[in-house]
């Protein structure tokens, strides 16, 4: 069989960037290839990198989750609200049945992934049952579920000092931090998912044209409801690992974190239109950023000066993306 | 493939639409191995019933059965599990996928964990494709292939499902001669194999070869139905519009000045078109006929800017013009009337009068403000020089017909007193009455001194209303046609490609 370098390039080409990235980074900086570097770049990258894998479902069926950031942190602050309020009752343990006590830990982990899995359904019937475009529905509930962080902390932190569940934000395996692992593991088996089941067939299809998938006898309504869902699950993991590492809930945390996770999404090359797209897109978008912001702080760049370069960064790529095929375009 | 006496009948289907009684008491049947055509004009309901086969209309009154059980088919899915496919006239079908995962799409070859068998996918694709004879790559993005190979995949799509009974809703409308006597084939292939189809078409030479019954829609009522033998096209033309309407435009014998007003020197665009060389007179029809591929669409593009040449120039009255963009054509008093109506065309969700007046939005506007009066007026003035039926101006676009989307645009144009309006296949899925229209105010259009290039495959209504026409072949002009040489025969044989 013939080697077409040409299309690997092309399809490879942001794995390319990633190696740049890290190259530039070694010969500038002393400090960027060390193990601990390394390990603090690819922890950080799974936070974002979740919410991004989460968001290309919602884009791969045209529409858009603003709410995932405030999402991430509102399954963990629910979690420990409601531990809080049920530890009064039953003395700091979880009561499961007659006199076993559940892990407080386990309690806060299927909080939270419920609440993910819950707010996605919210957002998916608000799109399509309430008919409410998916911008203004998951940009009500961002600011919803943002309130109610609020509402449920007070205001103020809280400590989240278990070790039994802030093992996994420090917890390494094989030199690599667990939550890389979670998001690695995590968009194999979305990518598997997307590319070999009926899954990724139908929300391809939806966002290839959904009046044709509707023809077809596709269930649209459902499978858009599951791409909320899905986004949902992404962004409550994030939450998990991301409490676990820095063992606080907080409502300021997280804030913005959607445009962070869409901007990964779209710089690895995952359509805004729906259709175009997959999770290993997401990934590259993701290792790519993630490098650079290592680089940055390697640098002593700030969030500040990190921002305008990801502006600039989107303005680029979607650009590149729009002359792939114009022909005979208005 | 379904036992060979199965019989789908629709019986008393009325439907009413806000304002329209769309369907009136309609029977409908078809049975195994025969083709039952439905003919009608625009709003004639023929839309309306198939979307209620399909189950993405719901009746009002009437019931559907099948084998004389009574069905429900309240969506497409209830349609999918009667064995029931349709090939739809407008294309579904997703551009981001293959071939393969268009035509099974919904119904892939799966494991029972839900894994998808590819293999198998591309294999059946493959032995479909080959059943009628196309030879189409099934890991082929659709987005990158053009409307005849889509086509194709819609008729595999729809066999994909292994039917009983296929509705075809303007199967033709994209296809060259050679791929009509291919379906032709196809469909005689599935008849053998006692598949029912219903066929709808504007073509009512296609219909009269294919079918084995016709019936006449007319204003939601059944008019009339014919049996093969008894008919030609001139009874169908009766029956659809009450009266037989001759497409002929007597002007086009006067002898125009010569004056050339548009003239185009050696235009090339890619491989698409090249060494293109045309003038238009004052006053003139001149007809450009090519096939998909031959560029004359694209060469229409060019000339209004939508695509830029690579090499040649354009002079417009002898003074060299060079046209970069739709707004530089625009500003030089060119038009272009787009095939794509809906897209290109219309703003679908804009009024009637928005889009009547969009291209003088300047001129009506004062200091600013923008002059309603004035507006409304521009567009009764058109709505009555162009004889437009509707209700009211200030009505979506996307409720109106065809021909009369199709007069909008017109309007928009005559609006801006262009003097130099390009049409792009103006009367395709327009009925035969609005055809005549169309024609009739393009041949006015020139009367008063205007000029006008058409591009159009059909060819008789070239033949009928131009001075002049130009056939395009491969991306070549193969030959020029004066009024005195119009012959159907030699034109076809100038376009079609060998």
């Amino acid at each position: 069989m013939e080697v077409d370098f040409k299309n690997i390039v092309k399809n490879h080409f942001l794995l390319l960037v990633f190696f740049l990235i890290c190259l530039v980074g070694t010969f500038t900086s002393e400090y960027f290839f060390t193990l601990t570097n390394l390990q603090n770049m690819i922890r950080n990258m799974a936070v974002p990198g979740l919410l991004a894998l989460g968001v290309s479902f919602v884009f791969l069926v045209s529409r858009i989750d603003l709410s995932v950031g405030s999402l991430t942190i509102f399954g963990p602050i629910l979690a420990v609200s409601s531990l809080a309020f049920f530890g009064d009752i039953f003395d700091f343990k979880v009561l499961v049945r007659g006199n076993q006590y559940a892990n407080s830990a386990t309690f806060l982990v299927v909080v939270s992934l419920l609440t993910g899995i819950i707010v996605g359904l919210l957002n998916g019937i608000g799109v399509m049952y309430g008919k409410i475009t998916s911008f203004i529905m998951t940009l009500a509930m961002m600011k919803a579920l943002w309130g109610l962080n609020y509402v449920l902390t007070h205001g103020h932190a809280y400590y989240l000092q278990i070790p039994t569940y802030t093992w996994m934000g420090t917890l390494n395996l094989f030199y690599i931090p667990f939550s890389t692992w979670v998001y690695i593991l995590m968009t194999i088996l979305a990518a598997i998912l997307m590319k070999y089941t009926l899954v990724g067939r139908r929300i391809y299809s939806i966002g290839g044209d959904e009046k044709t998938a509707r023809l077809a006898g596709i269930n649209v309504t459902f499978w858009v409801i599951i791409a909320f869902m899905m986004s949902g699950f992404c962004a409550s993991v994030a939450g998990i690992l991301f409490s676990s590492r820095l063992q606080t809930v907080d409502a300021p945390l997280a804030v913005g974190f959607e445009l962070t996770a869409i901007a990964f999404a779209v710089v690895g090359g995952v359509s805004l239109t729906g259709g175009r797209g997959s999770p290993y897109r997401a990934f590259l978008g993701t290792i790519v950023m993630g490098a650079l912001f290592s680089l940055f702080s390697m640098w002593g760049l700030n969030t500040w000066h990190r921002n305008i370069v990801v502006g600039i960064i989107i303005i680029l790529v979607v650009m590149l993306d729009q002359r792939k095929n114009n022909f005979g375009r208005i | 493939m379904g036992t060979h006496n199965d019989q789908l009948i629709m019986k008393g289907i009325s439907k009413a639409f806000p304002g329209v009684k769309a369907l009136d008491d309609v029977s409908f049947e078809v049975i195994s191995g025969e083709v039952h055509s439905l003919i009608g004009q625009n709003g004639a309901g023929k839309s309306t019933l198939m979307g209620i086969l399909n189950g993405i209309t719901k009746p009002d009154d009437g019931n559907i059965y099948l084998n004389n059980n009574l069905v429900k088919i309240d969506d497409p899915k209830d349609a999918f599990n009667l064995n029931l496919s349709i090939v739809h006239q407008e294309f579904a079908l997703c551009n981001n996928l293959t071939v393969a995962e268009n035509i099974y799409l919904g119904d892939e070859p799966h494991s029972k964990s839900g894994f998808v068998d590819y293999k198998k996918m591309h294999l059946d694709a493959k032995y479909l494709l080959d059943s009628i004879n196309v030879s189409l790559g099934t890991e082929e993005i659709v987005g990158d292939l053009n409307t005849s190979q889509w086509q194709i995949i819609e008729i595999c799509k729809a066999l994909a499902k292994k039917p009983k009974f296929i509705v075809m809703d303007e199967p033709t409308a994209s296809l060259d001669e050679k791929q009509i006597d291919n379906l032709f084939d196809i469909i005689n292939t599935l008849k053998k194999n006692g598949i029912g189809i219903i066929y709808i078409s504007h073509k009512l030479k296609e219909i009269i070869h294919i079918s084995d019954r016709i019936t006449v829609l007319k204003d939601g009522k059944i008019n009339n139905s014919f049996l093969k033998q008894q008919v030609n096209e001139e009874d169908l033309i009766k029956s659809m519009i009450g009266e037989n309407i001759l497409i002929k435009n007597e002007q086009q014998k006067k002898i125009y000045p010569k004056k050339p007003i548009l003239e185009i020197k050696n235009y090339r665009y890619s491989n698409i078109f090249k060494n293109i060389n045309i003038e238009l007179f004052e006053g003139e029809i001149l007809g450009l006929s090519g096939l998909l591929g031959s560029g004359a669409n694209e060469l229409l593009r060019s000339i209004f800017g939508i695509i830029k040449q690579d090499d040649g120039q354009i002079s417009l009255n002898s003074e060299i013009i060079s046209i970069n963009k739709p707004r530089d054509a625009v500003s030089r008093g060119i038009g272009y009337i787009p095939s794509d109506r809906k897209n290109e065309g219309l703003i679908q969700n804009n009024s009637i009068k928005d889009n009547s007046v969009l291209t003088i939005f300047e001129k009506l506007t004062n200091i600013g403000f923008f002059n309603f009066n004035e507006a409304t007026k521009t567009t009764n003035d058109y709505i009555k020089k162009l004889d437009i039926k509707v209700s009211n101006i200030d009505s979506f676009v996307m409720n109106l017909s065809g021909g009369n989307q199709q007069k909008v645009v017109i309007a928009k144009w005559l609006a801006k007193n262009c003097r130099v309006l390009l049409f792009d296949e103006p009367t395709r899925g327009i009925d035969v009455a609005a055809k005549a229209q169309i024609w009739k105010l393009i041949s006015k259009f020139t009367n008063e001194g205007g000029s006008v290039i058409v591009a159009s495959n059909e060819i008789p209504e070239l033949i009928n209303n131009c001075n002049r026409i130009i056939t395009m072949q491969k991306g070549l002009i193969s030959n020029t046609f004066k009024y005195e040489d119009f012959n159907e025969q030699k034109i076809s044989l100038n376009i079609s490609s060998k």
